[in-house]
């Protein structure tokens, strides 16, 4: 059986979760990520620095009114990272679609 | 949830459903509340529209009907206020798609079938306005009817269908008007056409928007 390597960067819990999350949505909201995923601030920040630092997401800070508020959208490359982890997974699954 | 470099290829799998199924649930529930809310204050202007025509002998009070959109929109930014906003997504852009086609059709409609009728009150006799006459109410509640089934069905929510379907029915139905017609004296009945629409719009609010818009927001 040829299992094809998964990417480390998406193989992580919480990474995959925001990654998934992204997949879904367009462009979410730090607090919305935060509250689907059950991650706390501190954490999410950091996997999220780690992915943003690798081409996957994109971050903007921006403004809502006076309060700020980060933006994250996933990339092209970062989609594309995606399908290649799927599609690694379904090697190990033995998957047929 | 914590950084695990030991997941198993099941796990990973998991956790992509996981987050796909929070996403169209995010989406449900605020599908949810604008239904509910839109449901709500559409029965709270049919109560108040039919009210007002009823003691004032008018039609003049319809015009009330062109303010619902704002109220809606104004009260659904008041609940939104202190909430994280959902963001933009393929399921939520598709049910807000479906909405926007049915209410630009029906506002369209609203504004043929309002001249058409104009016209022909004015210028045809009341023979041939009741075979040409536009009927602005059915045609609009069967389009909303329509939405619901199809936000159903984009959400996965079969029950939304069959709320979709039951207020088509019950529309087409018109058992308010049949037990109105039997509570009321005959000389009340002439002055209810001031109210005819109202009645049906109440109930349609209440089974294609306001309950299935609670169904949403309840459900885990």
């Amino acid at each position: 059986m040829n299992f094809q390597p998964l990417d480390p960067l998406l193989h992580a819990e919480l990474r995959l979760a925001v990654m998934s999350l992204l997949i879904a949505d367009e462009e979410a909201e730090f607090p919305y990520i935060k509250e689907q995923t059950g991650a706390t601030a501190g954490n999410l920040s950091v996997q999220i620095d780690k992915l943003s630092s690798a081409g996957y997401i994109k971050v903007k800070k921006t403004f809502k009114g006076k309060r700020p508020c980060t933006l994250c959208r996933i990339t092209a490359k970062g989609q594309k990272a995606f399908t290649a982890y799927v599609e690694a997974l379904k090697s190990y699954l033995d998957v047929k679609v | 949830m914590e950084e695990n470099m030991e997941l198993t290829a099941e796990r990973s799998l998991e956790i992509i459903a996981e987050q796909l199924e929070k996403s169209r649930r995010a989406v449900s529930k605020d599908t949810g509340q604008w239904l509910f809310v839109s449901g709500l204050t559409t029965m709270i202007t049919a109560v108040v529209v039919a009210c007002a025509n009823y003691l004032t002998w008018t039609p003049l009070f319809h015009l009330l009907w062109f303010a619902l959109p704002v109220v809606i929109w104004l009260v659904m930014k008041r609940i939104n206020r202190n909430r994280v906003p959902v963001p933009e997504s393929l399921v939520g852009t598709l049910v807000r798609k479906t909405w926007y086609t049915i209410l630009a059709f029906s506002l369209v409609y609203v504004v043929i079938a309002t001249v058409w009728n104009i016209v022909l009150q004015h210028y045809e006799s009341p023979e041939v306005f009741l075979h040409a006459g536009m009927h602005i109410t059915p045609t609009i509640l069967t389009l909303l009817a329509v939405a619901v089934s199809m936000t159903g069905l984009i959400l996965k929510k079969r029950s939304l269908v069959w709320f979709g379907l039951l207020s088509f029915v019950i529309l087409r139905f018109g058992l308010f008007s049949v037990i109105i017609s039997r509570v009321l004296p005959p000389t009340a009945l002439t002055k209810l056409s001031l109210v005819r629409p109202c009645e049906l719009i109440f109930l349609f609010a209440l089974v294609g928007l306001m309950l299935p818009g609670l169904m949403l927001i309840r459900r885990k």
